[in-house]
């Protein structure tokens, strides 16, 4: 079965660069518009990471983070945060949440494939 | 500068004994007065203080120890000294004299060199003291005027001075405060403070460091929310031993806010910048990482594209904005038909049939006061947004009316309309909605924050109405009518700068002078034909012609030499203001504060000069001057 990875962003044109990103690969890409999308799908999902930016309408990432990081059914999912925040305070306050790796935009697509292929292998 | 001498009042019933110490007194350089009695003595020192008092003790009706125990009650009289002047031996009478005030005792009969001695020793006490009055009150002087809070504390700990600001910015009255430990201050000012032991280990930490000055910030809760920048220094005495500590409190409440919206801006404006980056950045990265087919490779190129052009928006906006704001951008109005400027915006909005624009203007809209190409911006943002903010389409209706002096233009769309809460935010930089139903719709979030800075810099407002989610919205903002000023008018106001033509129309008709206004030099032309002023003020930087352009066409214009006084920022040297003379101008006057008055005045000057009988063309002002 393929690996789901779920792509976070209010932003449609990240959302496209991430799915591409991964398009080689044997993944299936999932994607939500905001926070309380993100949380739908994933507790429907169970994607096995998935990639979270921090600023978007309604629930914010990191709070979204902090649910999936204190569900015991949901906990091993990876959370990666991709945020425009490049604030040491976002990373402070993705840190608290449980967030497993932080990038700032704009990111390397190729980093954020390596990171996938490594928490998926 | 002489000396004054010093003033000495002699109180005594018997006259010999006042005329001999008179004569002593007068012999060594005093100005002496005498009193007969001691009424005649209160009355005295009440009309005049001297600078000493020697004073009999036994004396009918108001005796001596009376006039003692009156003038030392007194403020006013309290520090003058007083010297008794006592025939008796009696230990008893000098203590008594002492009791009530006295200074110091002479006995009768009195010796001349005891009594030159005596007096001159007061005298030097008294002035000694009246210096450190003096001192005293111009410190207490400084120390209360000054912005900062200042409290003193001694080698014991203990409060010694605490100044007015000391007390306003912790909410204590200065009185409360003197004289009581460092502890009990604590006790007293911990409810006041956020942090109190914070404070209290930093102040104590500050104090132990002994030499020279430490600081660190507080924040005070009480009475108003205040952060204080505290600043302890080490008080010496002349050998360098620490005698005490002073303790420097300033309000920065304003600046930390000025700071925290700094760096807040900084912070949306560096998250506004790398969304569209990200998106630039990682797709040229993945387009050089491996093959991608001919249509995704399009795909991608047309989202970077797509993306950097929001880029461009993003700064062009951030930079409009930062000249709008910082008022470096400049908005020239001019008399101008809206509707024109309004089909348009229209036109360059392009067609969209799923949301047409509908413009529905009265027939007969006034001259409006605005810079043309600005409110094209304002119209452009707002009719982008209503298409915007429709995604299902809808008409959009464009609108004016006239109200109060204003014409309001408005545009009404059927879209998404507004949440009640997003209302107050709504023109700030970088607000933008918080709603699911539209977040696929970007923009700069500056569009708004820049309608809003045009449209109040025209001396006009902006606002929003909705009925609500998914009922549309209505943006209206206003723009002055143009004043259209009588036209025939004593004084021709030749000036693009509203707000200053409006201050020299003021100053003018304070004169008792009529105005005619022109914005620009085609407007002046046909003015000066029409209306047959008087006089011309007139600015040298037009939006059409420079104006010293226009000095030989008024000359033309009119039969009579008219006088014209020039006002302009432009810096002129002595050859420049020659020239502007031999064209006509009467005075060249430079812009500033003040100016429209003094520009008023001349234009008066100048019409009075001219006033009696119509003035041949030709004759120079000093023909005219010898005439008179």
């Amino acid at each position: 079965m393929k690996k789901k990875v779920l792509i976070v962003d209010d932003e449609h044109n990240v959302r496209r660069l991430v799915a591409a990103t991964l398009s080689g690969g044997d993944y299936e890409v999932l994607q939500a518009r905001d926070g309380a999308e993100a949380l739908e799908t994933i507790r429907r999902e169970h994607p096995t990471v998935v990639l979270l930016d921090i600023q978007m309408p309604g629930l914010d990432g990191v709070e979204v983070c902090r649910q999936v990081k204190a569900d015991p059914k949901l906990r091993e999912t990876v959370v990666v945060i991709l945020t425009a925040q490049a604030q040491a305070e976002a990373r402070r306050r993705a840190a608290a949440a449980g967030a497993d790796t932080f990038l700032t935009k704009p990111f390397s697509p190729l980093q954020v494939l390596e990171i996938v292929e490594r928490r998926v292998a | 500068m002489t000396q004054r001498p010093d003033r000495v009042l002699v109180v005594d019933d018997t006259p010999e004994n006042l005329l001999l110490i008179r004569a002593q007194l007068e012999r060594a350089g005093y100005a002496v007065q005498t009193a007969a009695g001691g009424r005649a003595a209160l009355e005295a020192v009440a009309a005049d203080p001297p600078d000493l008092v020697l004073l009999d003790l036994m004396m009918p009706g108001v005796d001596g120890y009376e006039v003692c125990r009156r003038l030392k009650a007194e403020e006013a009289t309290r520090t003058i000294p007083i010297v008794v002047l006592t025939a008796l031996q009696a230990r008893e009478d000098k203590l008594r004299a002492f009791n009530e005030g006295a200074d110091d005792f002479l006995t009768k009969p009195v010796d001349r060199a005891e009594l030159l001695a005596r007096v001159r020793s007061h005298l030097r006490l008294k002035s000694l003291y009246n210096q450190l009055a003096h001192e005293r009150a111009t410190l207490s002087a400084v120390l209360g005027g000054m912005r900062d809070g200042l409290v003193v504390i001694d080698a014991a700990r203990d409060i010694r001075f605490c100044n007015r600001p000391a007390g306003e910015l912790i909410g204590v009255a200065p009185a409360d405060l003197e004289g009581i430990e460092l502890r009990d201050v604590f006790a007293r000012v911990a409810p006041l403070l956020e942090d109190p032991e914070g404070f209290r280990a930093r102040w104590l930490g500050a104090l132990a460091e002994g030499q020279g000055y430490a600081s660190f910030e507080a924040t005070v809760l009480r009475p108003i929310r205040r952060h204080l920048a505290v600043g302890v220094f080490t008080v010496t005495d002349p050998r360098g031993a620490c005698i005490g500590w002073g303790t420097l409190l300033r309000d920065v409440t304003r600046e930390r806010e000025v700071q925290r919206l700094k760096d807040e801006l900084v912070s949306i404006v560096s998250h506004e910048l790398r969304t569209p980056l990200a998106s630039i950045v990682g797709f040229a990265e993945l387009l050089l990482s491996r093959p991608f087919e001919a249509g995704q490779q399009r795909e991608f190129l047309e989202i970077m594209l797509e993306e950097g052009h929001r880029l461009t928006a993003l700064i062009n906006d951030f930079l409009d904005l930062q000249r709008l704001e910082s008022g470096r951008q400049e908005i020239q109005v001019a008399p101008t038909a809206i509707g024109p400027v309004i089909e348009r915006a229209v036109v360059m909005a392009g067609p969209d049939p799923r949301r047409p624009i509908v413009v529905d203007l009265p027939a007969d809209l006034p001259l409006v006061s605005i810079d043309a190409d600005r409110v094209l911006q304002v119209l452009m943002n707002l009719l982008s947004n209503a298409r915007k903010y429709s995604p299902d389409g809808g008409e959009i209706a464009v609108g004016a009316r006239i109200a109060d002096g204003t014409v309001a233009v408005s545009v009404r769309d059927h879209g998404l309309g507004l949440p009640p809460e997003a209302m107050p935010q709504l023109f700030e930089k970088f607000y933008r909605v918080d709603n699911s139903d539209r977040r696929e719709i970007s923009g700069t979030g500056l569009g708004l924050a820049i309608c809003r800075q045009i449209v109040e810099r025209q001396g006009g407002r902006i606002w929003a109405e909705s009925d609500g989610l998914g009922r549309g919205s209505t943006f209206t903002f206003t723009v002055p009518v143009f004043d259209e000023s009588p036209s025939n008018g004593d004084v021709l106001v030749v000036e693009d700068d509203h707000g200053f033509a409006r201050l020299l129309s003021a100053e003018l008709n304070g004169a008792g002078l009529t105005v005619t206004r022109a914005a620009d030099a085609e407007d002046a032309i046909r003015r000066l034909g029409r209306a047959r002023p008087r006089a011309v003020v007139l600015d040298l930087i037009l939006p059409d012609l420079p104006g010293e352009a226009l000095l030989p066409m008024v000359r033309l214009a009119s039969a009579e030499r008219i006088p014209v006084v020039v006002v302009s920022v432009k810096e002129l040297d002595q050859q420049q203001r020659a020239e502007l003379g031999r064209q006509g101008a009467v005075a060249v006057l430079r812009k500033g504060p003040g100016v429209a008055g003094e520009a008023a005045r001349t234009v008066l000057t100048a019409l009075q000069r001219s006033t009696p009988g119509p003035t041949a063309s030709g004759r120079d002002d000093n023909n005219l001057e010898k005439r008179e």
